[in-house]
């Protein structure tokens, strides 16, 4: 049932970016788009026949598409220069160390990778909402899309730290126990937290809220 | 669900698993609650600066209105009571009579009609002068204040001075025309409640701020005070003042001088698109 229900909520915000924002200039809703069909297709991959063989393969691989989905949605939507070029060179140490080591990518999930994706993502989130604090406090509404997607993120990343830390500790049984859970629920509420944030995009793109509220007291002929 | 079993078996692992992500949780639950909270708390101050801001401009455009209609009122007293009276004078001496009176009487009306028309005239001259000053039409911001810096000391119950440190460029006529209405306005509150012995005026520029200050020596207000005022009912004078350098996007600052003796006011405001050279402004 909740395996069903998973399955219905990853394909939900999918649906409402098609319905509601395939028009959309945002970037950074479009990265979502595409890390909601890559998470989508990796749970097919996964449950398939030839997925459940070769599970942490498929997981190692899944990380990395995350994380590189992730940074760049953190690129675009942070505009701050210092921040988006620490993004690139975080992310070059990251994909150095990846490489250095994927020797065991299809024996072991790689707990130090993932760990170190987790902490990234989670500092982006913290980093974002600090700016947002900071700067422009409409910004931190929560009822800003871009708010709900950070928020929906940062539960993410918050739920599963733990899960990627002792995730080598864990025998293939219980892996399946946690992993399946904790991901399954976590899943649905990140993925629903996202359909609301394409939902409340489109309803803000209908009603927008006027951002002069002062009146203008010149007569026709002084404009 | 999942948790629960995880809690229920004695495996360390799964403790960590289990105490790691429910703190987690809370701390990420916690964080956005925080925010929420921060969020709403600069909202409701931005709104209550806002509605500051909307009093503070209502009083402005309030003062602004009523100083124009008592300017008005005052125009239209002058002629009613001055000008109307003239004209009317004026056109007794040249009424349908005229014809019928002898030749030395007709030249005696003529003249005294002339004479009428002619205080008339200059009645209207300086009407139109307390408008607009010619002075300052015509040759600027610095003989303007001067004029009326030696029209005060001329009277002899004030020392007036003035000096203008920087002033090689004119500004844009309108932008001069409130800087002096600015100042006539100053020095009108201090003829009227400072008791001032002496007033003396400096004008500087520093980068693309130009500022005027005036010195006096009698009682004056301070920052507080006219902060004070502002708020209040009362001091039209300095509401206007403060609507006037609006537009200017100017500062006003009153202050008591580091002596304690004198009292500054100073006027700064923006030169950054008021710089216009003087053969444009003409």
């Amino acid at each position: 049932m909740v395996q069903f229900f998973s399955l219905i909520s990853s394909l939900l915000p999918i649906v409402f970016f098609v319905l509601f924002c395939s028009k959309t200039r945002i970037k950074g809703f479009w990265v979502i788009f595409v890390y909601s069909i890559a998470s989508l297709l990796s749970d097919f991959i996964i449950s398939s026949a030839w997925g459940s063989n070769h599970r942490v393969f498929l997981w190692n691989i899944y990380t990395i598409i995350e994380y590189s989905i992730l940074c760049l949605f953190f690129y675009l939507t942070i505009k701050l220069r210092f921040i988006r070029t620490l993004i690139i060179l975080i992310s070059t140490i990251y994909f150095i160390l990846f490489l250095i080591l994927s020797k065991n990518i299809h024996v072991q999930f790689n707990s130090i990778l993932s760990f170190f994706s987790q902490v990234i993502i989670l500092g982006l989130c913290l980093v974002y909402l600090f700016i947002s604090i900071k700067q422009i406090p409409e910004s931190i509404e929560i009822v800003n899309p871009l708010f709900l997607i950070v928020i929906a993120l940062l539960l993410y990343v918050a739920c599963t730290l733990f899960l990627f830390i002792i995730a080598n500790k864990l025998s293939a049984k219980e892996m399946d126990q946690y992993w399946g859970g904790i991901t399954v629920y976590n899943n649905i509420v990140t993925n629903l937290l996202f359909s609301a944030a394409f939902l409340l995009y489109r309803f803000k793109r209908k009603n927008p809220i006027p951002e002069n509220h002062t009146v203008d007291f010149t007569s026709p002929n002084d404009r | 669900m999942v948790l629960l079993q995880a809690l229920s078996s004695d495996n360390n692992i799964s403790m960590v698993l289990f105490f790691g992500t429910i703190g987690m949780l809370a701390l990420t639950i916690g964080l956005i609650v925080f925010i929420s909270f921060h969020q709403r708390k600069v909202i409701r101050y931005q709104q209550q600066l806002q509605r500051m801001e909307q009093d503070q401009q209502k009083t402005l455009l309030n003062a602004s209105i009523r100083l124009q209609e008592e300017e008005r009122q005052r125009i239209a007293a002058d002629l009613h009571d001055d000008a109307g009276p003239l004209l009317a004078t004026a056109r007794l001496y040249l009424n349908e009579n005229f014809v019928n009176l002898d030749k030395q009487t007709q030249l005696q009306s003529i003249y005294n009609a002339k004479q009428i028309i002619d205080d008339t005239i200059q009645l209207i001259r300086n009407i139109s002068h307390s408008l607009m000053p010619p002075t300052l039409k015509n040759f600027g911001l610095e003989s303007a204040v001067n004029d009326l810096f030696q029209k005060i000391s001329g009277s002899g119950s004030m020392n007036a001075s003035s000096r203008f440190h920087d002033y090689r460029e004119r500004l844009k006529a309108e932008n001069e025309l409130i800087i002096f209405r600015v100042i006539q306005e100053l020095i009108n509150n201090i003829l009227k409640h400072s008791n001032a012995s002496f007033i003396h005026l400096t004008q500087n520029t520093s980068g693309q701020r130009f500022f005027i200050r005036l010195h006096h020596d009698g009682r004056g207000l301070t920052q507080t005070d006219f902060e004070k005022l502002g708020k209040s009912n009362v001091g039209l004078g300095l509401k206007n003042i403060q609507s006037r350098l609006k537009v200017l996007q100017g500062k006003i600052f009153f202050e008591k001088d580091m002596s304690q003796t004198y009292y500054k006011v100073t006027i700064e405001m923006s030169r950054e698109d008021d710089l216009k050279p003087v053969n444009e402004s003409n």
